[in-house]
Formats: structure tokens, C-alpha cells, sequence
């Protein structure tokens, strides 16, 4: 009597708990439905079935089939396969368990405790094991659900049953096999992720390129009309010379030169193309590039000097940190030249053995003390941080053969940096 | 006092016009300033290629001389340019002042200034007035800088920055201070600031006319301007000021009296 009381309560529980324990991972809303109560009904036959051992698998099986059929609709099915396995798994282990507690009291104590520490457990971490089910690695999870759910079956069927057709060496050559499906199942599925991510790489590698040709190429044709018009300036002018040379007048000739020599020799279109060819360092263009064009763009004066090729930089200092370096000098110099007329920047890069550049800028200001720049926290600039230069002592710090200097006048500022400069 | 001028341009037409030009403008030179008239300027050579100008200076050991250069004084790129000139030149004699003339504006001017020196730049494709007015001024600036090089009277602080040696004139120095954060030590002069490699003790004992006046400081005592004995501030005409330490104060006050 006090048995089949026991058992009806587990199975109520049971039933309750998996149900709970479903619509809480898989986040489905639960709204009352007249199929509900079929499902239920449905999963009473084989919840008796568990009572006949050999059964529990089929109802197991028959359990996961009824919850995709009914909620297929409402998620993935890698999420209701999922969970299904979880919830059956854990159903798996409590029965193991249970074969291990002797008496009615123990087993009725056994079932409430399980299930109160089975319901914090998923309550915590529902949203943890649904992010799995539904994540990069997804189908690594299910097949290790599948694989646990599977070893735990045949060990509680091997215990609590003890069927003997299930043989000790048959036991662990299921066993074996099982072990060696999952192993090579999990790498076959880690091997795809792997290239997966590798192709994705591969891709953004190529866009980031991509995207580099594009600036390089927008900062090259940003003068092609202006390069163009002044073609168009020069053939005009060749023949207006030509036409006054043959009429003998010399003095319109000379005019007609110099006022050609004034007006278009000093185009800005043609000092553009300096020497950025020279720098063989991908990245160290790419930021000149940016820059350039960002002087170029506020109507900065600025000339680009690398009369040397440039390959590479001194294996001695980090390229990042030269990088750095650079972008916080030229930032500097934009800065303090925008906005005002007449400002010029000159850069120089020069290469021989080692790595010479710098940076020179107009001011338009009382020049600044030299030891105040390098402190910490000191700006001219409205709320900026004022760590610029500061940051550059840091990293100089860091490289015994790098050496930096500034100097300022009352016409403009300079820094210059050597590398693996001999002494 | 007698000045030499050599001009070297691949083209013979173009080298023997520059020539002119810079006569016309030392005479016109010669017209305006007094001190001048005593003075000539001989045009040793107009030369058309690297070899001879390298070939005159070696045989007559010219020194203190002025050149005005073409950049490339060559069509052929692989034969030596007037940059590779200007070095060859400046090795030979220190105190040449070299002026490229150039059909751009000017090119790379801070990585010539890094490798040869300062160098002055003409556009020789200016109109004929505005290039004669550009060369007075700059045979202005050559003379000046010989006769300067030349005085020994005149004393100058030298220092590494970077690739070269740089001197600056010691009457120009306002002093030294010890740069904590990274080690280097601040030059100031009347015409800037420099960061450079040394350290105070060492400098203190190489330059005699330098007065150090705290563990961190060294100045040249002809440039102070005030000195605030209640807070031990010394001011420089820039505007700018060190501290000195208590130590140091009897010195101070021997030296400055007041």
C-alpha cells in the first residue's frame, strides 16, 4: 500500500519536475492547452513502463518523441532535443540513486531532496545550459548529452537490473564502442567549428585589406581632377607659346612663362605624391595614409620626406609600439595646427640600418616649456587628457637605443626619434 | 676679406646664368651696405658636373667657401646628385655654405638638414628680380654664418642629438636642467629648447662656463636676468626660471652681488 502510494507521489513529482524543468530551459511560455492533457496521459504509459525495467528506455525514448512532436513548432529542435535529454538524464540519475537508497522512508526522503536541489539547479542555471544549447558549440553539447544519456543508461541498466544477457565483457564492449562513437563524433564537430572560425578570420582579414586598398586608392585620386585640369592648363599654354613664338614676339613669350610659372607651378596637387611609395611597412603607411589625408582634409600644409626606402622596421622596438609613437606626434602636430592659417607639418622618415623620423610643426603660439609637456595630466588642449607626450616617454623608456628629442622655437616645434642610431 | 663662390648646374647655360645673378646681387649688396665694399666675392668655379667641383676643392684645399648646387646635376639617375655633392663638401670643409637651387620649392629639406647641415633652398624659377632679391639675402646669411665660424673668439656648446653634433652658441645658453622623467637633460637657449643625452656632473666639468646651481641644474651666469634670493628663483630673459638650492646660496650671492 505505502508503496504504490510511494510511487504514485514519484511519478507525480517526476512528471511535475520534468515538465517544470522543460518549459524553464527551453523558455517556452506555458499556456494551458487541451493537448496538454493527451501529453500527459500519453507519458503516464511509459512512466508505468519504467517499473519494467527494459521498458524505462523505451519510455525514455518515447518521452524525448512526444516533446518535439508537441513543441517543435515553438523552438529549434536542437533546443527541445536538448533539454529533453537533459531533463531524462537527470531522471536517469535520480533512479540510480534510488537503487542505491533501501526503505520507503529513504527513498521518499531521497526523491524530495533530489528534487529540491534539481530545482535551484535549474533555476540558476537554465539560462547557462539554454545559451549552450543554442551557441557556437551546440552540437558538440548534444552530442555529449547524447553520449552521457547513453552511458548512463546502459550503467543503470547494468545495475539496477542486472539483466544477465548483459555480460561483464559485453558491459564494456558497449562500453568501448560508446566511447569511441563520442570521441570521434566531438572532433569530427570541433574540427568544423575550427574551420568555421578559420574562414571567418580569413574573411574579415581580407575586408580589413580590402578596406586599406580602398584609403590608399581614395587618397591618390583625391587630386585627379586637380592633376587633370592642370594637364589641361599646360597644353593650352604650350600652344599659346607656340602661337606667340611664331608671330616673333619674345616679350609675350617670357610674360606668358612666368605668369605660367606663377599661377601653376606651386599647384599643391603636385607636392601630394611624396615619397609615400618609399615606406614598404604596411602598417606605418597605413597610418601616414590616415593622417595625410586628415591633414589634407582641415587644409594643413604637409610634406612627406623618405628619400630612402623604407622595409622594415628595427627588429629592436615593437612595432606597435612605434606606431604609437608616431600617431600621438602627428596627432599632436594636427592639433595644434588646425584651424590656423598658414600651418605647416613636415614629416621625415629616413632609413639606413636603423630608423630616423620626425615630425616638425608650425606654433602659432608663446612656445611651451619642454619638461611641462612631458608631465603627465598637461594639456593646452580644451578637455583632453594630456597624456601624449607623456605616454611617449613611457614607451622610449621601454628601448635604451631609441632616442627622442624635442626642440621648439618661436616658429615651430620638432621631434625627432632615432632607433639603433650608433653612438 | 675675400669670399669664394662656386656654382655647379648640369646645364652650362643655366649655371653661367646663376653665376650672374649672384654677381648682379652682390653688387647690389656691395651698394647698400658700407662694410661691404671692402670685401669681394671671387667666382672660383662654374662647374658642370659632381667630379669637377669634387676635382677643384680637393686640388686648391678650398675652405669657407659658398656653393650654389643643382640637385640633380645629372640626367643620368645613377650618378652622384648635388645632395651626395653637399656631403662631399661638407666633409672637406666644415664651414661651407651650400645653397640648392631647385626647380620644385624644396625638397626634403629635413633630411638634408639631418645629413649635411643646414642648407638654404632658391627657386630658380622665379622671375629674375624676385631671384636676385632671394640671393642678396641669402649671401647675406652665408657671410654672416663664415664670419662667425670663422671667429674664434666666439664659443660654442656642442651636444648629439640624434645622428649629428650640434652646436649652439654659448652666449645663447640659459641652462641645463635634469629631466626626471626620462633621463635626459633640457638645453635652453634664447632661440629653444632641446632635449639631450648627458648627464649634469659630466657637463659641469667639461664646460667652464657653466655655474651649477643645484643637483638637478646648471646655467650660464652672462644670461640671468634677476635673481629672487626669499624664494631662490634665478630668471632668464625667456621668461622662464629655475630653482637653486640653499647650499648653493653663497655662490649666488658672490657671483651676483646682490
Amino acid at each position: 500500500m505505502i508503496e504504490s502510494a510511494l510511487f504514485l507521489y514519484c511519478l507525480l513529482a517526476s512528471v511535475i519536475f520534468d515538465g517544470w524543468g522543460f518549459f524553464k530551459i527551453t523558455g517556452i511560455k506555458f499556456e494551458f492547452k487541451w493537448k496538454y492533457i493527451i501529453f500527459l496521459a500519453l507519458l503516464i504509459i511509459p512512466a508505468i513502463g519504467s517499473l519494467f525495467g527494459g521498458m524505462l528506455v523505451v519510455s525514455n525514448i518515447l518521452e524525448i518523441a512526444l516533446l518535439t512532436l508537441f513543441f517543435k513548432k515553438q523552438s529549434k529542435l536542437h533546443v527541445i532535443l536538448g533539454t529533453a535529454i537533459f531533463i531524462i538524464s537527470l531522471d536517469m540519475i535520480e533512479t540510480i540513486f534510488l537503487g542505491i537508497v533501501n526503505g520507503n522512508l529513504y527513498e521518499f526522503l531521497f526523491v524530495n531532496i533530489w528534487l529540491v536541489a534539481m530545482y535551484f539547479l535549474i533555476r540558476k542555471y537554465h539560462r547557462y545550459i539554454y545559451k549552450q544549447l543554442v551557441g557556437q558549440n551546440k552540437n558538440v553539447f548534444l552530442w555529449i548529452e547524447i553520449y552521457f544519456y547513453a552511458i548512463i543508461t546502459v550503467m543503470m541498466l547494468k545495475y539496477k537490473y542486472n539483466y544477465s544477457f548483459i555480460s561483464l565483457v559485453s558491459f564494456f564492449g558497449i562500453f568501448l564502442v560508446l566511447q569511441s562513437i563520442f570521441i570521434i563524433g566531438g572532433y569530427i564537430e570541433m574540427v568544423k567549428i575550427q574551420n568555421e572560425l578559420l574562414t571567418k578570420k580569413t574573411r574579415e582579414e581580407l575586408e580589413e585589406k580590402y578596406q586599406e586598398q580602398k584609403k590608399y586608392a581614395h587618397y591618390l585620386e583625391k587630386d585627379e581632377d586637380e592633376l587633370r585640369s592642370f594637364r589641361h592648363d599646360y597644353q593650352n599654354m604650350f600652344n599659346s607659346l607656340k602661337l606667340s613664338a611664331q608671330k616673333g614676339n619674345l616679350n609675350e613669350v617670357i610674360n606668358k612663362l612666368d605668369q605660367f610659372t606663377e599661377n601653376n607651378l606651386d599647384k599643391k596637387a603636385l607636392l601630394k605624391y611624396q615619397n609615400l611609395n618609399h615606406v614598404k611597412v604596411d602598417t606605418l603607411k597605413s597610418l601616414l595614409i590616415t593622417k595625410l589625408t586628415e591633414m589634407s582634409d582641415l587644409g594643413i600644409e604637409y610634406s612627406l620626406e623618405c628619400t630612402k626606402e623604407i622595409d622594415n622596421i628595427p627588429p629592436e622596438i615593437d612595432e606597435l609600439d612605434l606606431l604609437r609613437i608616431v600617431g600621438i606626434t602627428l596627432d599632436n602636430a594636427i592639433e595644434e595646427c588646425k584651424g590656423k592659417d598658414n600651418s605647416w607639418i613636415n614629416i621625415m622618415l629616413y632609413s639606413d640600418n636603423d630608423l630616423e623620423i620626425e615630425v616638425r610643426n608650425s606654433l602659432s603660439e608663446i612656445k611651451p616649456k619642454i619638461s611641462q609637456l612631458s608631465q603627465k595630466g598637461f594639456t593646452t588642449k580644451k578637455g583632453h587628457h594630456g597624456l601624449g607626450l607623456y605616454t611617449i616617454n613611457q614607451i622610449n623608456e621601454k628601448y635604451p637605443m631609441m632616442d627622442i628629442t624635442y626642440r621648439a622655437n618661436n616658429e615651430y616645434f620638432d621631434f625627432y626619434l632615432a632607433v639603433g642610431v650608433e653612438n | 676679406m675675400n669670399y669664394r663662390l662656386i656654382v655647379c648646374d648640369d646645364e652650362p647655360a643655366i649655371a653661367r646664368n646663376i653665376a650672374d645673378q649672384i654677381t648682379v646681387a652682390w653688387e647690389n649688396i656691395q651698394d647698400e651696405n658700407e662694410q661691404f665694399k671692402n670685401k669681394s666675392l671671387e667666382l672660383s668655379l662654374v662647374a658642370t658636373s659632381f667630379e669637377e667641383v669634387a676635382g677643384y676643392i680637393v686640388a686648391h684645399d678650398v675652405k669657407n667657401a659658398i656653393y650654389f648646387l643643382d640637385i640633380e646635376i645629372s640626367k643620368d639617375k645613377s650618378s652622384k646628385t648635388g645632395v651626395d655633392l653637399a656631403d662631399f663638401i661638407k666633409s672637406r670643409d666644415e664651414n661651407s655654405q651650400i645653397v640648392f637651387v631647385t626647380a620644385y620649392d624644396k625638397y626634403a629639406p629635413l633630411t638634408y638638414e639631418r645629413r649635411i647641415g643646414a642648407i638654404d633652398y632658391i627657386n630658380k624659377n622665379q622671375h629674375s628680380e624676385c631671384l636676385i632679391k632671394r640671393m642678396t639675402q641669402t649671401l647675406l646669411d652665408c657671410v654672416e654664418n663664415i664670419n662667425e665660424n670663422i671667429d674664434d673668439t666666439v664659443q660654442y656648446f656642442s651636444f648629439k642629438w640624434g645622428r649629428q653634433y650640434q652646436k649652439i652658441k654659448v652666449s645663447e645658453i640659459y641652462y641645463l636642467e635634469s629631466n626626471n622623467l626620462n633621463h635626459k637633460l633640457n638645453l635652453i637657449f634664447a632661440s629653444g629648447e632641446s632635449e639631450i643625452k648627458g648627464a649634469i656632473k659630466t657637463i659641469d666639468k667639461e664646460n667652464d662656463f657653466l655655474m651649477k646651481v643645484s643637483q638637478s641644474c646648471l646655467i650660464n651666469p652672462n644670461n640671468v636676468q634677476r635673481i629672487d634670493l626669499d624664494e631662490k628663483k634665478i630668471f632668464f630673459p625667456d621668461g622662464s626660471s629655475v630653482y637653486y638650492s640653499r647650499s648653493n646660496t653663497n655662490k649666488i650671492i658672490e657671483r651676483f652681488g646682490r
